[in-house]
């Protein structure tokens, strides 16, 4: 998952770097096969190359992904929580990215603080934080088809006599009667945000549908596009930075 | 010299071909509702010279239960007049030796009953309504997504229908979906496929200059029709939205009655006047 090209031409504009290098101290997300000692030397390595593009740009903020880079599902990527904490002596403000939909800022931080990661809930910043900023910004009022477990990041949003539509990872509400609602709210007007557009993802079961197919859907009924606030999207970027 | 533009070349018409849910009846609870002056529209093209056939993307039910139901609303129609998607995609599994795992309306089973479904190598969806629910989607998914060379039929791509408490997502919505997640394109069958026109026409023994469409889905009858040579008139009733009359790129030979009620005169009356 590298950043694009205009991805990285969007953040030098704020000074900002994602710490996707970092990545490529954890290649394969899927099992640590990298050996520990060349993840550490790889991070130490990075770690000396922000200081000094720190010093030399004045980098004002670095953003780190989550899983796959600090974590991997409950086990932390070897030497990551040394690399923070040295990261944290650099004068850089810190924030957290990941495109998760199912799991509330609360949630992340318990799991990160578990395995050793010296972090705060407020430097967390998620799709669904993503989402929650925009809707303020432009003063929606949405119906939220996501997970029970992410509801709580939307705590205090005004959700009565919804006029926007907010998909997330959320199979429950992916039936006919709710699609069929949201449709008729987007036909009449209602911006469709997407938390991100995965087309499936693993679970324990097997493959199962992401939000991808059922926005696609939504965007052929209505002809209409839906703003997608994830990763890689612009949105998500300048959202985490402002 | 014939008039080749609408409605003058009503007089060269030979055939008629009325879509159903829609411009016949809305459908809805029970057998649904017979639209204002579309009985009697039928009976008067019945008594004209011109030839006509039904063609609809009808997949909640087979074709017997369905001519039953306008039946029993009043129009005068048989089974043998009526073209759907259904039976088609039969046509299409057998050809190709192809077994299939369904989603479709339960109504809609009987229609593949002499299909064999084991160890299914394909997929086809139709108008499920509510069994399109997260579960059933992600079977079919997984059939998909699990198999070689994927093959997904869908039994029409509309959008969204007309039932009597509002619009409806149809078929197209989950075609799109399960397209997007498997990284695929669709085989439709039934409107707008030339396929399903032509056996149509094949059926009347006409040419498509010499036959007229007549729907409430500006793309899919309007549009589908005139890409195979047809002209097409829409309906006001049905799925029909007033944004239709400037949509940016099908424009309907001719747009007939007021919002909600028939078009019980024009262009049949029009089409009856053969000279």
């Amino acid at each position: 998952m590298n950043p694009t090209p205009k991805t990285k031409q969007h953040l030098s504009r704020v000074e900002a770097v994602i710490v996707s290098e970092l990545q490529g101290a954890t290649e394969n997300k899927n099992t640590l096969s990298t050996s520990e000692e060349e993840n550490v030397n790889k991070k130490q390595e990075l770690q000396l190359k922000v200081s000094s593009m720190a010093g030399r740009r004045a980098l004002k903020a670095v953003l780190i992904d989550l899983s796959g880079t600090l974590h991997i599902e409950d086990t932390a990527v070897p030497g990551a929580q040394e690399a923070l904490n040295r990261l944290r002596q650099a004068s850089v403000a810190v924030k957290f990215v990941t495109n998760t939909t199912k799991e509330s800022k609360r949630n992340l931080l318990e799991r990160l603080q578990r395995l050793n990661f010296d972090l705060q809930e407020k430097e967390i910043f998620t799709s669904l934080s993503a989402a929650r900023s925009l809707l303020e910004q432009k003063q929606h009022r949405p119906l939220l088809l996501v997970e029970d477990s992410a509801l709580e990041d939307f705590t205090g949003i005004d959700t009565t006599e919804p006029n926007a539509v907010v998909i997330g990872l959320a199979p429950d509400h992916f039936n006919y009667q709710t699609l069929n609602k949201a449709f008729r709210m987007i036909l009449d007007g209602a911006p469709l945000i997407a938390i991100h557009k995965a087309r499936y993802y693993k679970r324990k079961d097997g493959l199962a549908l992401g939000p991808g197919p059922f926005v696609t859907g939504l965007e052929y009924a209505t002809d209409c596009k839906a703003t997608v606030v994830g990763k890689p999207e612009k949105t998500f970027f300048t959202q985490a930075l402002s | 010299m014939a008039d080749t533009g609408w409605p003058g070349c009503a007089k060269s018409l030979k055939g008629v071909i009325l879509d159903m849910c829609g411009v016949l009846y809305d459908s809805g609870e029970g057998d649904g509702v017979a639209i204002h002056g579309s009985v009697e529209a039928v009976k008067k093209l019945k008594a004209s010279d011109l030839q006509l056939r039904f063609c609809t993307n009808e997949t909640q039910a087979s074709r017997e239960t369905f001519v039953a139901k306008l039946q029993r609303l009043g129009f005068d129609i048989s089974v043998s007049e009526v073209f759907s998607p259904a039976p088609a995609a039969v046509a299409v599994l057998k050809d190709r030796c192809l077994r299939p795992h369904l989603l479709v309306y339960d109504g809609l089973l009987p229609e593949f009953d002499s299909v064999d479904k084991t160890n299914p190598n394909c997929v086809v969806i139709g108008d499920a309504a509510e069994k399109f629910s997260y579960q059933n989607l992600n079977d079919a998914f997984r059939v998909l997504i699990g198999l070689e060379k994927p093959v997904l039929f869908s039994l029409g791509q509309g959008r969204y229908y007309k039932e009597t408490d509002g619009l409806k997502l149809d078929v197209g919505v989950y075609m799109k979906a399960l397209e997007y997640a498997c990284d695929l394109k669709a085989e439709v069958i039934g409107k707008p496929s030339p396929t399903f026109f032509q056996s149509v026409l094949n059926d009347m023994g006409l040419q498509p200059h010499e036959a007229l469409m007549i729907g409430d889905d500006l793309v899919n009858d309007v549009g589908g029709a005139q890409h195979c040579g047809m002209k097409g008139v829409q309906v006001r009733t049905g799925k029909y939205r007033p944004s239709d009359e400037k949509h940016p790129t099908v424009t309907a030979d001719g747009t007939c009655g007021q919002p909600g009620s028939g078009c019980g005169h024009d262009p049949q009356s029009e089409a009856l006047s053969t000279p």
